[in-house]
């Protein structure tokens, strides 16, 4: 099994929930004072929630959580493997509706949106075929390209922010607790890591606290950059980490968002084949007999057939799906199972 | 073996952009219907947009584009001639004008490269206008917004042949006035932050022309004299042009002229482009400031009220302040350099502190007493301009354009709650106190 490092580990967790923070709510529910309490509260929350995985790659650091279930219970294994699957193309699905709302608000006479999510998971599909290396080694292209486009606009911004820009309310609890709730929904890292621990070649436990880490960092840093510059607009705008692109301008280049662009694709493209993988993975554990490519196939066709309906019919937002079903899913799958099998004897092997 | 595994990954990586070049060419094959391709000479290219209300309420959008004039010239643009040309249309909505426009044009207008949103002093109510500006595609937030005091449409008519076009010597002409303090901040986005956060208050620059009498800059109209905002003038700009039309168009419209900049360049609508070298030059100045509130014109700020406001504001790089010595008339160059404010309740009165330290550069060469007297005189200047912007702002209009929700926001959270509920009350109640520091 190819394996990868503990910094790919790291880029790949953290990617795959900063898209969400470059979408950075097309749907904005509460001000940005609530958004930021929520999020540092909802970021202890997940700290912890992310313990029963990790003891769990503790005592099974080769064996990822379908195969861990399936080795106590070959029925309850499969089932866990299919509602990894589903969970996998439920995500995929919240992510082609939220790229497709961006590329339909943004460039609505160029590109179909069902074209360009139709290439996103062709694409995905072909990176998830190659297997997690050749992702990993791509997610490090990505975050170099995405870190190098946000220091360009963060530059090119510096003279436009202002502190008068700041206008905080005082938060209410009801705000906050929404806000937790809907970041909960975001954890992707949950979905992820019980199923590609066993491709780290070392300290993979550590690896969420890190994709944490620079998660808190980057989202708190985003944040202030588009309360400083955008002031009040942030209210209003469908796209602020976008809106930033298109305010910073330099004495050659006049506006920025060309360079913002490419690393939204990439991103959105990463965590596509990232899931992809999983459920390719999940599906092949629990069928050993079927090829996993076959899987591949078969979840890239029903993320895309899944995703269509909501993309031709522009409902970008679907408020049940994207909060309380996969709140649940990833629950579920990422702290209540680890939970439950992170009891009793590990393997020989077990990880320090 | 390490490296051959290496080689290997990085054509498998190596293959990923090239799956996503490919893939994403075969979209834009996809060329009928809603998505139908367009080459980049398909397309306005849009540099200025004007807006003016007609006497029936109707919205006449002025779209001010490139058009190449390379002939003679090395390039495709030549910048010794206007590059601009201007076509407007007249309908119930900004966008459905801005379609009849591109109907006109047989092009797609792209407004993405947009630098100035002039409003024509027919226009009296902002809301339709930022609503359509906030959603529109592509538009940048940087673009400049401001008023003019005439049409918008004889403004954009004007043919400028300093610099690539237009709405490029407009955008120098803000940017340099912004610098000293002669024109207030107009970028998009700005008007929009102040509009959000005082139920509709913002402050714009106006933007006018040199009349044709050959007047130098030191004789220009005053801001506020005889300007009243909010009366329709389409139809004094209607037929004025004497530029030459290019296409009639107007295709069942009710209004609609096209007009393209001349070879000789620097003529003006009206002027039959016998204009004399200094208005090709110097078409425009920036002149006072129109009071937004409610999202409708209130009132104009004169050009000193601007200074003071901007001086308030912190937001003058070098302006020359005059200060008499005697009876001898001196000049210093003063640049905002620190503001520190402060807020206090006083009784039932919010009493807002503005410390400005201001640098001075004198332009002659002074004795140390003399520099302090000549400094101390500079000061009294600013403050009296300060003082000008405060009482018409805030004293006569009762318009928070000094940033008082923001201090008031960070410094006692419940009188800005207060302030939220009814904006009014609350500016009634607050005394701006100024202090100037001068540093020498």
């Amino acid at each position: 099994m190819r394996k990868i490092s503990f910094g790919q580990m790291v880029i790949i967790l953290f990617l795959s929930r900063i898209f969400y923070t470059m979408t950075f709510i097309p749907f904005m529910y509460s001000d940005v004072t609530c958004q930021i309490i929520g999020f540092s509260i909802c970021t202890a929350i997940e700290c912890l929630a992310v313990i029963p995985m990790i003891v769990l790659y503790k005592k099974h650091p080769d064996k990822n959580i379908c195969q861990v279930i399936y080795e106590k219970s070959k029925l309850l294994g499969i089932l866990t493997c299919v509602v990894f699957a589903l969970a996998a193309v439920l995500v995929i699905n919240r992510l082609f509706r939220y790229f497709g709302y961006f590329v339909y608000a943004t460039f609505p006479d160029f590109l179909p949106t069902w074209l360009v999510i139709g290439a996103v998971a062709a694409v995905s599909f072909y990176a998830a075929f190659q297997g997690i290396e050749a992702i990993a080694r791509s997610a490090g292209i990505t975050f170099a390209f995405f870190g190098l486009s946000f220091i360009i606009v963060i530059l090119a911004l510096l003279g436009k922010m202002s502190f008068s820009n700041v206008i905080y309310d005082y938060p209410k609890f009801d705000d906050i607790l929404h806000e937790i709730y809907y970041e909960l929904s975001k954890f992707s890292e949950l979905l992820l890591f019980p199923i590609l621990y066993p491709y780290v070649k070392e300290k993979a436990g550590k690896s969420v606290y890190g994709a944490l880490a620079l998660k808190l960092i980057f989202v708190y840093v985003i944040t202030t950059v588009c309360v400083l510059t955008l002031g009040s607009f942030l209210n209003i705008s469908k796209f602020p980490f976008f809106d930033l692109g298109t305010y910073a301008e330099t004495f050659i280049i006049e506006r920025l968002d060309a360079f913002l662009l490419p690393a939204w694709i990439l991103v959105a493209f990463i965590k596509t084949s990232l899931l992809l993988l999983v459920g390719k993975i999940a599906l092949s554990t629990g069928f050993k007999r079927v090829k996993s490519n076959v899987f591949l196939l078969v979840l890239t066709v029903a993320a895309y057939a899944v995703s269509l309906p909501s993309v031709l019919q522009e409902k970008w937002n679907i408020d049940v799906l994207d909060k309380t079903v996969i709140t649940i899913f990833l629950i579920v799958l990422g702290v209540l199972l680890p939970l439950v099998f992170c009891f009793g004897k590990g393997d020989e092997n077990e990880a320090e | 073996m390490r490296m051959k595994r290496n080689r290997v990954c990085l054509k498998k990586l190596l293959i990923i952009p090239v799956c996503v070049l490919f893939i994403f060419s075969l979209s834009s094959c996809n060329a009928t219907g809603k998505y139908e391709k367009r080459d980049i000479d398909e397309k306005i290219i849009v540099h200025a947009l004007g807006i003016d209300m007609t006497k029936e309420g109707k919205f006449e959008v002025t779209l001010q584009m490139l058009v190449q004039q390379g002939s003679g010239s090395n390039t495709p643009i030549d910048p010794s001639k206007s590059n601009s040309a201007t076509v407007s249309q007249v309908a119930e909505t900004i966008p459905a004008a801005i379609e009849q426009c591109e109907t006109d044009l047989g092009k797609k207008a792209f407004l993405g490269h947009s630098e100035l949103i002039l409003l024509g002093k027919s226009v009296t109510d902002l809301n339709p206008i930022l609503d359509y500006f906030i959603n529109a595609e592509g538009i940048s937030l940087g673009t400049f917004m401001a008023y003019t005091d005439i049409t918008a449409k004889e403004i954009l008519n004007i043919k400028v042949t300093s610099g690539t076009y237009s709405a490029e010597v407009l955008k120098e002409i803000f940017e340099e006035s912004q610098k000293n303090g002669t024109s207030t901040e107009c970028e998009l986005i700005r008007h929009i932050d102040n509009i959000e956060n005082t139920n509709g208050t913002t402050v714009m620059p106006i933007i006018k022309k040199i009349k044709n009498d050959k007047k130098s800059s030191n004789e220009k109209e005053d801001a506020s004299s005889d300007i009243k905002f909010g009366e329709t003038e389409s139809d004094k700009s209607k037929n004025k042009s004497g530029n030459e039309e290019v296409g009639g168009g107007s295709s069942g419209s009710e209004s609609s002229s096209q007009s393209e900049g001349g070879g000789s360049g620097g003529e003006e609508s009206g002027s039959g482009g016998g204009s004399s070298e200094e208005a090709e030059v110097t078409a425009f100045y920036i002149d006072g400031a129109v009071i937004v509130k409610d999202k409708k014109p209130k009132s104009v700020m004169s050009r000193d009220e601007v200074i003071g406001l901007s001086f308030l504001n912190n937001g003058v790089a070098e302006q020359t302040i005059d200060a008499k010595m005697g009876d001898t008339l001196t000049s210093v160059s003063a640049a905002s350099v620190k503001k520190q404010t402060g807020v206090s309740m006083k009784n039932d009165r919010i009493v807002i502190d503005v410390n400005l330290t201001i640098a001075y550069e004198f332009n002659k060469t002074f004795s140390d007493k003399e520099q302090k007297e000549v400094g101390q005189k500079a000061a009294e200047r600013i403050h009296s301009l300060c003082q000008e912007a405060i009482d018409k702002a805030l004293k006569e209009d009762n318009a928070d354009i000094f940033e008082i929700h923001s201090l008031l926001n960070h410094n006692d959270y419940s009188v800005y709650e207060e302030y939220k509920k009814n904006p009014e009350e609350i500016l009634k109640r607050v005394d701006i106190n100024v202090s100037i520091n001068p540093q020498i």
